[in-house]
């Protein structure tokens, strides 16, 4: 909401809003002033053509390019014609890979280079998730470039999780404290490298907590092999995974030239998997690969720690209940909704449901059947109220309001920082003076041709140097012009879902009742909606309603189709994060967890990345014959119960001895 | 004195909130002698309207939030045999769960579909303005109160005497004198994109003259080519192109009975 309010706020002081999407998605709904529709996943066409216009028109900003800049007489080559390909990036080329009108792609051209324009994102979404793209995020990053990164104005944003880009991106409601509660797993395993401030814990923090870091100590067991989680399915089934990179998805710039192997010398493949976040199947790259792995040989043990009998959980041998949030006694802080930050005690709102402990205790308690020292040394037989002081004096408040002060409320709520309007926005210091102020690249400049790249991976034709238009290579072949597309002719979107966190609240029965989030078919299932627009649907006889099968070599998704003018035609669209409900676990799925059909291979061959969208898929209606046949061959499948309201009932899982 | 509710439908981002809160407020909660519980789905005494408007790409969409209206002149309190519905002093309309037998005269009676039948119960239900709250010490409805974006406003019609002039209510045909008010709902529109098909350009600054019954409108193409006519009243419109150096062109009877996309459109060269 953080994020429509904004939007509101942009429209009202004049700024007009071009949502350049294949869905006129949810923030275009009520905040574009034009949306362009183009195909998923080629952006990159569209982002070389408006450099053509500008370069050929003289558009763009060539001082600023001269003096921040380097590597960019290659890459003009490259737009032009006059490289190796021979081929100009005109409207007229782009148009027909991307779907937008030539002459809407000079429109658009035009109107970004006379007026001042900054990119904003939600998150990155289906953009940063499909093959090969690394090109276009580059892309942005140089389109940018060419219209003066940094100039008042002329910025890349995004719309959530404010406290990650901060402090380049101050909000008026920022503290000059930055509160953090770590995550245990942060401090008990902290990251190799220095990207503090991202995804961890920064270190100095802890330091002001010394009883904790006492608490740590005997814990500082790094493991010693990692894994992209994307890679986890290559790693079981091909008893080996080479990749580049940290595990994690943010990290310094020199780790992706560094080439990692799992298993590492002297360690073991994998033979046992305790997950606590166990939805790959509906989360991330290629799902039914992901089943195929958990039930290949090698593995010998699924232990699954969850909520919910949901999602991987049913493809494990032991499952530990955990509690949620409102049944545990914790410490919480708020420093990413954009509002106020705050750090708060969270008491339990109700006991635990059954016999679920939280995650600590599950862990505490496999520990204790190790051995007593094991508990010992795991839990240190700190109470909890202990334990909350502990985490609090780490959190960067100490100073500002000692623990002792913060518990009489039990919350704080933190000041704006007087001084947060004189932070330089975004690029400035670097646009101002890029001598005085280089960014991080090994030259301090904007590098249009990466040096590292040219130096690290100078052949490679999936993610060369500068960026390219690439269509197909050794890794994805998911264009609309490849052969397969004759048999999976749309390509299909997928958004993080609007009406979950992932796969998280897929079942709360008031949303399920919204349009969008699920359609109720003929058969009483609530489907997850398959959007088409009208004319792909009328080709297929399908109308709004029916279930349709989503499928490509990979296997096969139940929907129901959603027809609208929301979508354009040649797409498929479908949000990930639906509740895996098998009919054969190896290859058809009610629930719609279209992840359980994306691609295999990570963004390019040495980027690592997952592909959950932009890949070629086909929809047609599922016939009553169709459904008659499964219905016979998994009977058990269509025998579990179903809540009108909730969906599948998890119980229907139990088998009862 | 009497309540009403002022809905700015161009602030509302379709979050659906004020749905989620009124259920979460009534679901499973029993406020007798306001109201029973409601049933866990089904019932929406706040409902978010989705309307998808145009086609592919000139499509517009905004979300409407339609409740009980709380009528001046109710037809449900007129139709129930039974003298269950009532009219509080501050103007809500409720429904005495305790007199109803569930005879569902009044959902018959309602034009605006505003009144359930709860099966379970035998008994008609509906939004109580969350009266059971507002006689409580809170200040507001549950639904106003979740709104993000302000677009749902509550209070005295007194109070709300600037946001209501210009506003419309839903059906006022019937005479019922709904306390709902709707602002910025918008009418039909007929647009498009106006293009030079040689060049393979948009034309930029064409004249756009729409007219309709002598009433004549005007605008120019934008940096897209993109014109619109938006807030129309359903009628016959007819449309002409006109752009230096191009050959006019006339679309004629336009029906704005659904909103129109007139596509990409070429103009020849004169």
């Amino acid at each position: 909401m953080m994020s429509s309010r904004l939007c509101y706020f942009i429209t009202e002081i004049g700024i007009k809003s071009v949502y350049i999407s294949p869905d006129l998605n949810y923030g275009a709904a009520v905040h574009a002033d034009k949306w362009i529709p183009i195909l998923p996943n080629t952006d990159a066409a569209l982002q070389l053509a408006i450099a053509y216009v500008w370069l050929t028109e003289g558009t763009y900003d060539k001082e600023y390019v001269e003096t921040h800049a380097v590597g960019y007489e290659p890459f003009f080559d490259y737009v032009l014609g006059k490289a190796e390909d021979g081929i100009p990036k005109t409207p007229a080329w782009a148009s027909e890979k991307c779907g937008v009108p030539e002459w809407t792609i000079k429109a658009l051209a035009r109107d970004w280079a006379k007026k001042v324009t900054s990119i904003i994102h939600g998150n990155g979404g289906p953009g940063i998730r499909g093959p090969y793209a690394t090109e276009p995020a580059r892309l942005e990053a140089i389109l940018l470039g060419m219209q003066g990164l940094g100039k008042p104005g002329v910025h890349q944003a995004k719309m959530i999780e404010w406290h990650i880009h901060t402090p380049y991106y101050p909000l008026p409601y920022q503290s000059k404290q930055r509160p953090d509660i770590a995550v245990f797993a942060e401090v008990v395993r902290p990251p190799k490298t220095d990207y503090a401030g991202f995804f961890a814990h920064p270190p100095h923090l802890l330091d002001q907590s010394p009883e904790l870091k006492e608490l740590l100590k005997p814990m500082e067991v790094a493991p010693q092999q990692s894994l992209p989680k994307c890679m986890v399915h290559d790693a079981i089934l091909n008893g080996q995974a080479t990749w580049y990179g940290l595990d994690k998805f943010i990290g310094p710039r020199e780790e992706q030239f560094h080439l990692h192997k799992f298993p590492e010398e002297g360690c073991s493949t994998i033979h046992m998997i305790w997950t606590d976040s166990p939805c790959m199947t509906t989360c991330w790259n290629d799902g039914y690969r992901f089943v195929k792995a958990l039930q290949s040989e090698a593995i010998e043990c699924v232990v699954a720690q969850h909520q919910w009998l949901e999602n991987d959980c049913i493809l494990a041998d032991i499952i530990l209940p955990v509690t949620t949030k409102y049944e545990q006694d914790d410490l919480q802080e708020e420093a990413t909704g954009g509002t106020y930050e705050a750090v708060y005690r969270e008491y339990p709102a109700c006991p635990p449901v059954g016999e679920s402990v939280t995650d600590f205790e599950a862990v505490a308690r496999v520990a204790a059947k190790l051995g007593k020292e094991y508990y010992d040394r795991y839990t240190g037989n700190v109470p909890t109220e202990k334990l909350v002081e502990m985490f609090y004096n780490a959190s960067g408040l100490k100073d500002y309001l000692p623990y002792e002060e913060f518990k009489k409320d039990n919350v704080v709520i933190l000041p704006p920082d007087p001084d947060v309007k004189n932070v330089k926005p975004g690029l400035r210091e670097f646009y101002e003076d890029p001598e005085k102020n280089p960014l991080k690249t090994p030259t301090g400049k904007l590098e249009f041709t990466s040096t590292a790249l040219q130096e690290f991976f100078p052949d490679d034709e999936e993610r060369p140097p500068y960026p390219k238009w690439i269509e197909k290579g050794v890794s994805h072949d998911e264009s609309l012009s490849s052969e397969r597309a004759k048999k999976y002719p749309l390509l299909c979107v997928s958004n993080h879902p609007r009406w979950r966190m992932h796969a998280q609240c897929d079942d709360i029965t008031w949303t399920r009742e919204i349009e969008t989030m699920k359609i109720r078919a003929k058969d009483g299932y609530q489907y997850e909606p398959v959007w088409l627009h009208p004319s792909e649907a009328e080709k297929r006889g399908i109308k709004h309603g029916d279930i349709v099968k989503v499928f490509n070599e990979r296997g096969i998704v139940l929907g129901a189709a959603y027809v609208t003018e929301r979508i354009m035609p040649r797409v498929a669209y479908m949000d990930h994060g639906a509740r895996f409900d098998p009919i054969d676990p190896n290859g058809i799925d009610r629930g719609g967890a279209i992840n359980l059909i994306t691609p295999t291979a990570i963004t390019s061959k040495n980027a690592t990345g997952m592909v959950v969208s932009g890949f070629l898929v086909e929809v047609q209606k599922v016939t009553d014959e169709e459904m008659a046949e499964w219905k016979k061959k998994y009977p058990e499948a269509f025998a579990r119960k179903i809540d009108k309201a909730t969906g599948v009932c998890l119980e229907s899982w139990l088998i009862q001895k | 004195m009497a309540k009403a509710f002022v809905i700015d439908v161009s602030r509302c981002s379709g979050c659906y909130n004020c749905q989620l809160a009124c259920k979460d407020e009534h679901v499973g909660n029993d406020w007798t002698p306001y109201a029973k519980p409601q049933p866990e789905i089904g019932q929406f005494w706040l409902k978010v309207q989705e309307n998808v408007c145009g086609t592919i790409p000139k499509v517009k969409i905004h979300y409407i939030p339609k409740l009980c209206n709380h009528c001046e002149k109710p037809s449900c309190l007129e139709s129930c045999p039974q003298e269950a519905i009532f009219r509080r002093e501050d103007g809500f309309i409720l429904i005495n769960p305790e007199k109803c037998n569930g005879c569902r005269d009044c959902l018959k009676a309602c034009p605006y579909n505003a009144i359930y039948y709860n099966e379970e119960l035998n008994i008609a239900q509906k939004c109580t303005g969350c009266a059971h709250l507002l006689d409580n010490g809170y200040k507001l409805p549950r639904c106003v109160e979740a709104c993000p974006t302000d677009a749902i406003k509550f209070g005295e019609v007194e109070e709300l005497q600037d946001l209501i002039p210009g506003a419309v209510v839903m059906k006022p045909e019937t005479g019922q004198k709904p306390r709902v008010y709707y602002r910025n709902i918008p009418g039909k529109f007929i647009a498009g994109t106006v293009y030079d098909p040689v060049a393979k350009e948009v034309i930029i600054g064409c004249r756009c003259l729409l007219t309709s019954g002598g009433k004549v409108m005007e605008t120019y193409t934008d940096a897209y080519g993109d014109f619109w006519f938006k807030d129309l009243a359903v009628g016959k419109y007819d449309l002409t192109l006109e752009a230096k150096g191009y050959a006019r062109k006339h679309f004629l009877g336009l029906n704005t009975a659904v909103d129109i996309n007139l596509g990409d459109i070429p103009l020849d060269k004169e």
